[in-house]
């Protein structure tokens, strides 16, 4: 295990560093794109005068390097400064939000990946048959089909033809039983699930095929152990590694696929959030998101290299 | 359990998948000659009408017609896809051979920037841009292909650690051929599927990415026609004109599905059972 | 399949069944009102967005409102006023039963008070601009030392606590309809920085306030919940909850009130959809004039562009057929506007005319400019159908005459940093304007607000004397004057006033929305039982 603690001490500065460059190259290009975060609408009155002391008050008006140096300085600190668009710390303004995001992004993870295993394995076991064409046809059409494009059409159909389901938030104000709760997620739920659903799963047949062409369960037959006990006790702990590797991998993908689906539900959640910030220029939102995002990978692709040098020795980390 | 062996593992779904990608790209490739309409052109007078009458596939809220735009609209996606592709692909490929082959600091230097890649948040990355010069086709290009490279870097470098050490490159290296010449020659070839099957698949992704960013209205900018922003439109008219969102997002669907079949064709021919996943698959 | 994977797939689709009885009959003392966007504050000196200046009526009580129709001044918190033969000392007499929701009487103090908030130094909202005519207003915003807004501003006098006095500089007309300001509770802010005021979680939980609803509960980006208040100087208003439900697809918030999920979709119903409605049986449409209009703006600061020749900008007024983009895009859901004064104003003058659309004459005016068909950049933004499809219109016909325009389409931010830098010859958008007629804000040369640079001194003086004559004829006749010079400017095209139109159930009675506002008499509404 040593070299794992070495692995990861020398990938924690390196993270470090990965994390300074991005924050670096996000600060410069928000600041070098054309619009002020102050939402000065023509369309409404305002007083330049007053947008001038707003941006002093804020400390918009020093010099870029002293902004980013004391962007930095206080993150150190766990301050991650407070929203121009909503003045409230961003931090604050972000947590409100993340549970609506979590519920949705875990719900449907755990959705997807369980139907994923329970559908893969039957496609890996009955290779070739119905099942695995089906799971196969299914796979296909959930990577390919545009997030967005789905919910609008699910929209169409079950919240406006057929009006079965609310087409917008997560609950109706005032009431919120569970069951109204559930009604809310339902659509949501299928869109983010519909992709995630399709890339587990094809890594679950393929695991699964793996560890069923493998010597030990050739013995394990040859010892006559009946078809499920083998699929219990030696097919799946041996494929849940790879499994396990890429669901943890794929958890930011989650958080890119709540973007559009939350935009599309008008959901309550980080993801919509996130998109309107940007589109106002909320500096120190963008700063915070692009941080904890590049963290998350970051932390991500640590994940996997560790699981990767316990599974395959043969993939040398630079000596 | 009678599934084809052999030669014909995946033929079916690549077959498939090429006849779907040739009828998209020549969708795409002859727009200017089968477009019915000037994509751009609009009409006051004639809004949101339904397929028929001399539009294919009806006409959007500013009463241009839609198929004309869908056709243009496909021919950026897959331009964008493609393009983003290639350019990727030679940074990954170039990326993970240079660092695999050489490893130490080379490799070290290599993966760090790598990393960087990868864990930028591209997205803001392509606003920032977008906002930064005249939003246009190039630079969505640009930004894709920069920022998708890392998977395919690291892919590539796996097989070349592997590869460097197996008995064809030693004697390659004994009769003193040059690094170049054994990278290009004798391993990228041994490592030919892999790469093949993860840029098959760079372009769906690429496509979607582009489609996604559309629909935020941080892609290519309208009046320009992308699948993409078309939807972005659509999805408020979705009561008064199914069209409107339909055939845009059924083009999306075509060209992502082909290339995923095609993609899942040679997976099954090489019998690799899984690449890791670029930036945006 | 096992026995189990049955079960619950029976239970999943019986679950699925269950979902589709959401159809049902909201309560009947809850209103559902439909919301674009999040609102970002509820402290009404700091709007600085749609959302959130549509709730001020809702919570807060104004000092003085406008008539639905007219626009005139109507008693609110001033229950009346004076003033005197000068025309620059104003005695307001504020009403003695309004109390805060802790029951802290309302008093003059709050009401100087908050005018002191908006003369510091350190505000950062844009009101200022509405107070600057009150002797030694301006100078408080210079010379105020102190971080809170306490000290005294000289034309600000409170003779007790229901009466106070008001002193201009000068004689200033349209200074009531400024007046239609709301109030802070100086007792719970008195201690709070100007500066932090903006920050200040008042603006997040409004804990004090004395409008016809209080503040119960904001989900952001779900919901802003208000209650009917009891002690509701006017008497408690007529549906017991309000939820200002925050969807901003547009479409899914249609779709939630033909489901019956909603109630009220406010103000932006788009054309296509009123047809719709109106086949609907149990949904009704609105339409009230607003105090908004669309134009097309020429760049005044840049020499170099043909359109700094008043006949360049003469000329291409006279290119678009305003009549029919309101009969045909907008489907009569608007006027034409023909200069900067609108219909629900005073001085608006109905019988004035400006620029048909004449190809012939717009010709002869570009030739005697010696215009050499260089090409003009329009710049617009995403998102608004009917100016996207203006500016479609625009570079037709301007391309039917000769001039070549470059039709540049933005995101909202880039539009508008496009907007401040200058960067373009023609630019399409909107503005509101103030209830009085007094455009002083846009076209008079001084005006901070006046971002096309227009400058005319014979406007300038006919603004002024406007805002100071002593009675009505006289600023019509002022106003009228100054439009006709402005016109002939052609600073702008003028293009249209669009009306709100709202989309609203027919369980609500009473529905009175107001040019300025949504809830302005939200507690004249009431639900069907």
């Amino acid at each position: 295990m040593n070299i794992i603690t070495k692995l990861l001490m020398r990938r924690a500065a390196q993270t470090v560093f990965i994390l300074l460059g991005v924050t670096l190259v996000t600060f410069l290009m928000m600041h070098y794109a054309p619009g002020r975060p102050f939402a000065a609408n023509p369309e409404l009155r305002l007083d330049p005068t007053a947008v001038e002391r707003w941006f002093q008050l804020r400390e918009l008006d020093q010099p870029l390097p002293s902004q980013y140096l004391s962007w930095l300085s206080r993150v150190t600190r766990g301050d991650f400064g407070i929203s121009l668009i909503y003045n409230r710390p961003v931090t604050e303004l972000l947590i409100e939000r993340l549970p609506a995001t979590l519920l949705l992004t875990l719900t449907s993870f755990l959705l997807s990946l369980s139907l994923a295993v329970v559908l893969g394995t039957a496609a890996a076991v009955k290779r070739g048959s119905v099942i695995d064409s089906a799971v196969g046809a299914a796979s296909l059409a959930g990577i390919s089909v545009p997030g967005f494009w789905l919910g609008m059409i699910l929209m169409m159909i079950f919240a406006y033809r057929l009006p079965w389901l609310p087409a917008a938030g997560m609950r109706t104000p005032g009431g919120g039983t569970l069951v109204d709760l559930a009604a809310h997620m339902v659509m949501p739920l299928v869109v983010l699930s519909a992709g995630s659903f399709a890339y587990y799963v094809r890594f679950v047949r393929f695991a699964v095929l793996d560890c069923l062409t493998a010597d030990y369960v050739r013995t394990a037959r040859a010892k006559g152990l009946p078809p499920a006990i083998i699929l219990i006790r030696h097919v799946l702990p041996n494929a849940a590694i790879p499994i396990v590797t890429v669901a943890a991998l794929s958890l930011p993908m989650l958080f890119t696929g709540a973007l559009i689906t939350e935009n599309v539900f008008s959901w309550p959640g980080v993801g919509r959030f996130v998109i309107a910030s940007t589109l106002a220029r909320d500096y120190p939102v963008i700063m915070f998101v692009n941080f904890s995002m590049a963290m998350l990978t970051a932390l991500a692709n640590l994940l996997a290299d560790i699981v990767y040098l316990v599974v395959d020795p043969r993939v040398r980390l630079n000596q | 359990m009678a599934r084809r062996r052999g030669n014909g593992r995946g033929t079916l779904q690549i077959m498939v998948g090429i006849i779907l990608i040739l009828c998209v790209a020549s969708a795409a490739l002859f727009a200017p000659y089968l477009a019915s309409h000037d994509p751009l052109h609009t009409d006051a007078g004639n809004w949101l009408r339904p397929p028929g009458g001399g539009h294919l596939f009806g006409t959007d809220r500013l009463g241009r017609d839609i198929f004309s735009r869908v056709l243009y609209g496909t021919r950026i996606s897959l331009t964008v896809g493609i393009v983003a592709m290639f350019l990727s692909v030679s940074i990954g490929t170039t990326m993970g051979a240079l660092a695999g082959y050489y490893g130490g600091f080379t490799d070290t230097v290599i993966m760090r920037i790598t990393d960087l890649v990868m864990v930028f948040p591209s997205l803001f990355l392509v606003l920032s841009l977008v906002a930064i010069f005249d939003p246009a086709l190039w630079l969505v290009v640009a930004v894709i292909g920069f920022t998708g490279w890392p998977g395919l870097a690291r892919l590539v470098r796996g097989e070349m650690l592997r590869l460097r050490e197996a008995d064809f490159t030693a004697s390659a290296r004994l009769v003193g051929a040059s690094a170049p010449r054994i990278i290009v020659l004798h391993l990228l070839p041994n490592a030919l599927g892999p790469l093949l099957i993860s840029a098959t698949l760079f372009v769906p992704a690429a496509i979607m990415t582009e489609a996604g960013l559309g629909y935020f209205g941080l892609g290519i900018q309208p009046p320009v026609p992308t699948l993409g922003n078309m939807l972005r439109d659509a999805q408020f008219y979705m009561r008064h004109a199914w069209w409107y969102a339909a055939f845009p997002g059924l083009f999306i669907f075509i060209s992502v599905f082909a290339f995923h079949l095609l993609g899942e064709g040679l997976r099954s021919r090489f019998d690799v059972r899984s690449a890791r996943r670029s930036n945006y698959a | 399949m096992s026995y189990r994977i049955r079960i619950a797939m029976v239970l999943f689709f019986a679950f699925l069944l269950s979902c589709g009885c959401t159809h049902k009959t909201p309560p009947c003392d809850t209103l559902y009102v439909g919301a674009p966007a999040n609102p970002l504050t509820l402290n009404p000196l700091f709007i600085r967005d749609g959302a959130s200046a549509e709730l001020i009526p809702l919570f807060h009580p104004l000092l003085i409102r406008t008539d639905r129709l007219t626009l005139e001044p109507v008693p609110a918190v001033f229950s009346s006023w004076t003033l005197d033969d000068d025309g620059v000392k104003y005695l307001f007499t504020l009403r003695d039963d309004i109390y805060w929701s802790d029951g802290v009487p309302l008093t003059a103090e709050d009401v100087a008070f908050t005018l002191r908030i908006i003369s510091h130094p350190d505000y950062t909202g844009w009101l200022f601009q509405l107070l600057k005519e009150i002797n030694g207003a301006s100078e408080y915003k210079e010379k105020q030392q102190s971080v809170y807004a306490d000290g005294e501003i000289a034309g600000i006098r409170i003779l007790d606590d229901y009466t106070m006095e008001v002193t201009l500089e000068k004689r200033f007309a349209p200074f009531l309809s400024r007046m239609t300001l709301p109030s802070l509770p100086a007792h719970v802010l008195k201690s709070v920085p100007v500066a932090e005021m903006e920050n200040h979680s008042y603006g997040k939980t409004l804990p004090v306030s004395a409008g016809p609803y209080l503040f119960r509960e904001w989900l952001p980006d779900e919901y802003v919940h208000a209650r009917a208040n009891p002690d509701y100087y006017l008497g408690k208003p007529g549906i017991q909850d309000i939820y200002y439900r925050i969807i901003p697809n547009q479409e899914a918030q249609m779709i939630e009130l033909s489901a019956g999920r909603l109630d009220v979709a406010p103000t932006s119903v788009r054309v296509e959809d009123i047809t719709y409605f109106q086949a609907m049986p149990d949904i009704r449409i609105y339409k009230n004039p607003r105090l908004v209009y669309d134009y097309i703006g020429f760049n005044l600061k840049r020499a170099q562009s043909p359109v700094a020749d008043r006949r360049v900008r003469q000329a291409l007024s006279m290119l678009l057929d305003k009549d029919e983009i309101v009969d045909n895009l907008l489907l009569s859901c608007a006027e034409v506007v023909h200069g900067p004064l609108l219909p629900p104003q005073f001085a608006y003058d109905k019988e004035f005319v400006a620029y048909g659309k004449d190809h012939k004459k717009a010709v002869e005016l570009l030739r005697e400019a010696g215009y050499r068909s260089q090409p003009l950049k329009l710049v617009y933004h995403a998102g608004n159908v009917v100016r996207e499809n203006v500016a479609m219109l625009f570079k037709e016909s301007a391309a039917e005459i000769g001039v070549p325009v470059e039709v540049v389409l933005l995101e909202w931010e880039s539009f508008l940093a496009a907007l401040y830098d200058g960067d373009y010859d023609l630019i399409l958008l909107g503005r509101g304007v103030d209830a009085d007629p007094d455009f002083s804000f846009h076209w008079h040369s001084e005006s901070l607000a006046n971002a096309f640079g227009y400058a005319n001194q014979e406007v300038d003086l006919l603004l002024d004397a406007a805002s100071s004559a002593p009675d009505r004829d006289a600023r019509i006749r002022l106003y009228r004057e100054a439009e006709t010079l402005i016109v002939d400017d052609a600073p702008v095209i003028w293009l249209y006033t669009r009306s709100a139109v709202h989309a609203v159930s027919n369980r609500v009675i009473n529905f009175s929305p107001h040019p300025e506002a949504l809830f302005y008499f939200v507690e004249e509404w009431g639900l069907e039982q």
